[in-house]
């Protein structure tokens, strides 16, 4: 059973109504809604918030939704789902600031300005690159 | 400017041009898939500019995808063809330099 059925039936079982449980856990109606017709995924807070009102263990909750653990450990783990992205954004911020650099001082060899602006377009191209592939 | 300049300018306005229309696209069947309301106008906000398409990466995560397999073969499509024109931007914009520095 996935977690937005898992969620109705505790519900059921508490006797609450969307309203309430929104109430109760700074939500809105519409947030459970969705969350139990699996139109979307409840954030971590909202599980642990859930699992305390309905009395169900987060295991219970969570145990078996693969898609559900994917949705938390992709939501949780900013860092592990955009190493590369990252790594890309700052050797180009890196890049940016050594072209400011030459860009201010007094004289610049035009080829190594050529160079310099060369590599800033091409980790410009990477960062768009990994953006795009993430769509 | 020489003529060949010009003629790189044309070509990367071209290409950015495609880009934008590849975004557009794969933002707007990534949006309808995830049950969100208005599918083309994110598609115009995301492919408008960097900050969009990162704000709607980060916006979406909690919208789960439910794309079917032509829709899905269509965006495997568009993603190849965007990745390549960002090479292609990347390649003329340099040529496009070197004809005005070097």
């Amino acid at each position: 059973m996935q977690i937005g059925a898992k969620l109705k039936a505790a519900r059921a079982q508490a006797g609450l109504t969307q309203e309430q449980v929104a109430e109760k856990i700074l939500v809105s109606r519409q947030s459970i809604s969705n969350w139990e017709n699996e139109r979307n995924f409840p954030d971590i807070i909202s599980v642990i918030r859930l699992g305390e009102l309905y009395g169900v263990s987060l295991d219970t909750l969570l145990k078996g939704d693969e898609a559900m653990i994917r949705h938390l450990d992709e939501s949780t783990n900013v860092v592990k789902s955009n190493k590369k992205l990252l790594i890309a954004v700052l050797i180009n911020l890196l890049l940016m600031a050594a072209l400011f650099v030459m860009m201010t001082a007094s004289s610049v060899n035009e080829i190594l300005l050529f160079v310099v602006l060369t590599l800033v377009l091409i980790s410009t191209g990477i960062v768009f690159y990994q953006i795009i592939r993430k769509i | 400017m020489t003529w060949y300049a010009i003629a790189l300018l044309v070509i990367i306005f071209g290409l950015a041009g495609m880009l934008w229309y590849q975004v557009y696209g794969m933002v707007k069947l990534d949006a309808k898939s995830r049950g969100l309301k208005r599918p083309r106008l994110w598609g115009y906000f995301a492919s408008s500019a960097d900050s969009g398409l990162l704000l709607y990466l980060l916006g979406r995560r909690n919208y789960v995808s439910t794309m079917n397999e032509a829709d899905q073969a269509e965006m495997e499509g568009r993603k190849k063809q965007a990745l390549w024109l960002v090479v292609l931007l990347v390649a003329a914009t340099v040529l496009l330099l070197a004809a005005m520095m070097l």
